[in-house]
């Protein structure tokens, strides 16, 4: 590519290597994808059922059975409402592809 | 003969140097396509075995649904479910096409249920919804792993790069819908509310705990309510179980019933989940006029038939989410979405009609996880 003698000469190596480089780390990534593609199948989810006991609410697991608008009985001494039945929210890491991060993104 | 390069910068140099000749080698002949296309199979191969580890997840899931259910034969119907397949209406004739439309969409909806219903004759309807779903969702899979397959074995017959190539830029997304479905398939046995159910869920919310439902149509139910001196009529489908119900012909059957009462409705408001734009927030509340359902037409058109029919008002009310957000366990953005669309139909009926008025509000989508 750069001939011998040529002011750019030194690069050459540089280049290859680099080269060489990205194509593995290309491979790797795509490789660690499928991976994590993979593992979220095992992955479940859970869900909170919130009850509402006239001014107060109160949020428990969810239970086999539990629907909106069922009446419940645990409030303290009293019947309550199931107001909503909501996913568990998962902390996720905050992600940002940009600049040459966003190029590799598959 | 030519000396052979000593140190390794020489090597390094003959090395690229062969390596250039070799790509404009691979150019003039084509190669370099061929090895692009090999990698682009290879990849699309790699997540074709996921879909297909989707599918058959979907599978055995529903069949231990249905078998902890006390099902017979589950295999053999499951199988035979999955392939069911409806063959779209002549539309270059498009008289009467809804009708027909609509014909084929009840009878498909009844064979699942006939056929459910006659491997678990002991479940109750909540149950049997529940494993109608799973067929559904396994059935969905199935297609979409089947159907990549297919795209992927025609490319590579026919040597057809763009198609390879198309198929494995669009493969993240697909994988992303599968993943969707599958995820859906859980929350979905569990029997949890989904983003969708945020239409019956504002129906239920508007009508109060004590209000006493009567069914109209096939799984459809309706209530009265006297809000700020209106006597609002409330329709959803039957829940807990997973079901959509009929609620265009439900309210067409109730105006009707209304009109032939001496009470005319004023305003009709649909309320139902709507698909987001990309940068809008999930949650957030839209007003607009029209029927809100996301129906392929049997039943959005009776609404918009009996509103021009009788000359009354038809308003839309749209919660935004994603498709994902709508098929999937409803979260905390949705459900004070739920609450702000209420807020909008109370201020909708208060602005948009008088005292003694009679409205419509019908709460639209899946009520899987939203009794009444």
């Amino acid at each position: 590519m750069f001939h011998e003698g040529t002011p750019l000469e030194w690069l050459q190596p540089l280049l290859f290597v680099f080269i060489l480089g990205l194509t593995i780390a290309l491979m790797v990534r795509q490789a660690s994808e499928m991976k994590k593609l993979e593992q979220t199948v095992s992955k479940k989810r859970e869900f909170i059922t919130v009850i509402s006991c006239g001014d107060k609410e109160v949020r428990r697991p969810f239970k086999e059975g539990d629907f909106v608008g069922k009446k419940v009985s645990e409030c303290d001494g009293g019947e309550g409402l199931i107001h909503y039945i909501i996913v568990k929210e998962e902390k996720k890491e905050e992600k940002s592809s940009k600049g040459l991060k966003s190029l590799f993104k598959i | 003969m030519p000396e052979l390069p000593a140190n390794l910068p020489d090597w390094i140099s003959a090395i690229s140097q062969l390596l250039l000749v070799l790509i404009f080698v691979a150019l003039f002949t084509g190669a370099n396509q061929r090895l692009q296309v090999y990698l682009w199979s290879r990849d699309i191969r790699a997540k074709l075995n996921i879909l297909e580890a989707f599918a058959g997840e979907a599978r055995k899931k529903t069949l231990e649904y249905m078998a902890s259910s006390g099902a017979k034969e589950a295999e053999s119907t499951l199988k035979r479910l999955t392939d069911f397949f409806v063959i779209s209406p002549v539309d270059i004739e498009p008289v009467d096409i809804i009708r027909r439309l609509e014909h084929l969409v009840n009878l498909r909806q009844r064979r699942f249920k006939e056929e459910v219903a006659k491997i678990m004759p002991e479940s109750d309807d909540v149950v049997r919804s529940k494993a109608e779903v799973a067929v559904e969702i396994t059935s969905a899979l199935t297609f979409i792993s089947k159907f990549v397959r297919h795209l992927l074995l025609t490319g590579e017959k026919t040597r057809n790069w763009i198609l390879i190539m198309q198929l494995q830029l669009l493969m993240p997304l697909i994988l992303k819908m599968a993943d969707t479905y599958r995820r859906a398939l859980y929350d979905f046995l569990k029997g949890v509310p989904i983003g969708d159910s945020a239409g019956p869920m504002v129906a239920l919310r508007l009508a109060g705990v004590d209000a006493s439902w009567e069914r109209i149509e096939e799984e459809t139910v309706y209530t009265v309510k006297r809000i700020d001196g209106r006597e609002v009529y409330i329709v959803k489908a039957e829940g807990p179980g997973s079901s959509v119900g009929r609620p265009g012909s439900a309210t067409e059957r109730l105006i009707e019933k209304l009109v032939a009462g001496g009470k005319k409705p004023r305003l009709l408001i649909t309320v139902d989940a709507a698909l987001k734009l990309e940068g809008e927030e999930s949650g957030s509340v839209a007003e607009g006029v029209g029927a809100a359902i996301g129906d392929i037409g049997p039943e959005k058109i009776r609404f918009e038939r009996v509103s021009v029919k009788y000359g009354i008002a038809l308003r839309a009310v749209a919660i935004k989410m994603s498709l994902e957000e709508a098929i999937l366990g409803m979260n905390e953005k949705i459900a004070r979405g739920v609450e702000k669309a209420v807020e909008t139909v109370r201020s909708m009926i208060s602005r948009e009609s008088r005292e003694g008025d009679v409205v419509v509000v019908v709460g639209v989508g899946n009520t899987v996880g939203v009794g009444q």
